[in-house]
């Protein structure tokens, strides 16, 4: 017990989204999809270090998670596309190690691997031209859970209306879109929603 | 409350419509004789639908507002279509300026129209559209 506690780290705090870096959020969703897509099936699900590898292979270092989680999903399906038997995970710091072997003797979790991943691509790139945040919601839902999604949504919601009755909430000009007060945004006024139904 | 309401200072059309313009430039104004009218889109968040809305105002009257476009939608069959209700009467008086009441409250009733529909939990305060 002794040697485990010496060399147990400790607990890194715990960081908010917006402080990871994109390609980290982008590994926790493939993980997130991973664990819901194969939920019935845990045996042919991809195990996390390729995941992760794929992931970093194929981020280019855009900011944004929507980008870089469909141009990492583009990626996999093309590489799925132009690999024959299979696509081969090597692990980067030693080239000789293919972290996908598995897959030569397990057919099947090969099989799953490529229908999931592009089940997975097409919903993903329809989301990012759904508008509205109940169809984007939905379509949440379907990859990442039910739950999850409309927790996040609640959260957002709960952290604008506190902000709202801080009277730190503003509409910036010329969109709608409400945010933080600054100075490109009117402040939302106090009021109280009431009224007739249609 | 109603002799609250009409003993307050009111603002002309000139300026309500001054500061819609320069507040809400993509607002399209329209002026007849008794009434004020502005037409234009709001998106309250990046990921929210474009909603194009028109608001009328006759003068010391309370401003209406409607959205246009997408049509407002039921949840499920059996509640009732929202009625946009932005403000209880002692909210708003004609001393205020639309521009920086009533399209910003719109824009937060659209937010919270969307997210009701998301998760079935009206969290923007007051009352829920379709419980009245």
């Amino acid at each position: 017990m002794g040697r485990l506690l010496e060399k147990a780290e400790p607990i890194p705090d715990q960081e908010a989204a917006e402080e990871k870096a994109p390609l980290k959020l982008d590994v926790q969703l493939l993980k997130r999809w991973r664990d819901i897509c194969y939920k019935d099936n845990p045996d042919v699900a991809p195990i996390s270090i390729v995941l992760t590898t794929l992931a970093a292979n194929f981020y280019r270092g855009e900011q944004s998670i929507a980008r870089s989680l469909g141009n990492i999903l583009s990626g996999i399906s093309n590489l799925v596309r132009t690999s024959y038997p299979r696509i081969n995970v090597l692990n980067p710091s030693n080239p000789g190690e293919d972290l996908s072997e598995r897959w030569d003797t397990n057919h099947e979790a090969y099989h799953e691997f490529v229908n999931g991943t592009q089940e997975f691509d097409t919903p993903w790139k329809a989301l990012l031209q759904s508008r509205g945040l109940d169809k984007v919601t939905r379509a949440l839902e379907r990859l990442f859970g039910e739950e999850i999604a409309k927790t996040v949504v609640e959260k957002q919601t709960r952290d604008i209306e506190a902000a709202r009755a801080r009277n730190e909430l503003g509409m910036k000009k010329g969109s709608g879109i409400v945010t933080a007060l600054t100075s490109s945004a009117v402040p939302i006024q106090p009021n109280t929603f009431y009224g007739d139904e249609g | 409350m109603r002799d609250k309401f009409f003993k307050s200072a009111s603002l002309s059309f000139g300026q309500q419509i001054g500061r819609m313009s320069g507040t809400h430039p993509g607002f399209h104004a329209t002026l007849t004789r008794n009434v004020a009218s502005w037409t234009g889109e709001l998106q309250p968040s990046a990921i929210s639908e474009n909603y194009l809305v028109r608001i009328e105002y006759t003068l010391r009257r309370r401003p209406k507002v409607w959205v246009l476009r997408p049509q407002l939608r039921r949840r499920n069959s059996r509640q009732k279509i929202p009625h946009v209700c932005l403000h209880l009467h002692e909210d708003w008086t004609p001393a205020m300026l639309i521009a920086d009441t009533i399209v910003p409250w719109l824009a937060l009733w659209l937010y919270h129209y969307e997210v009701w529909h998301a998760t079935g939990e009206w969290l923007g305060g007051g009352l829920e559209p379709t419980t009245k």
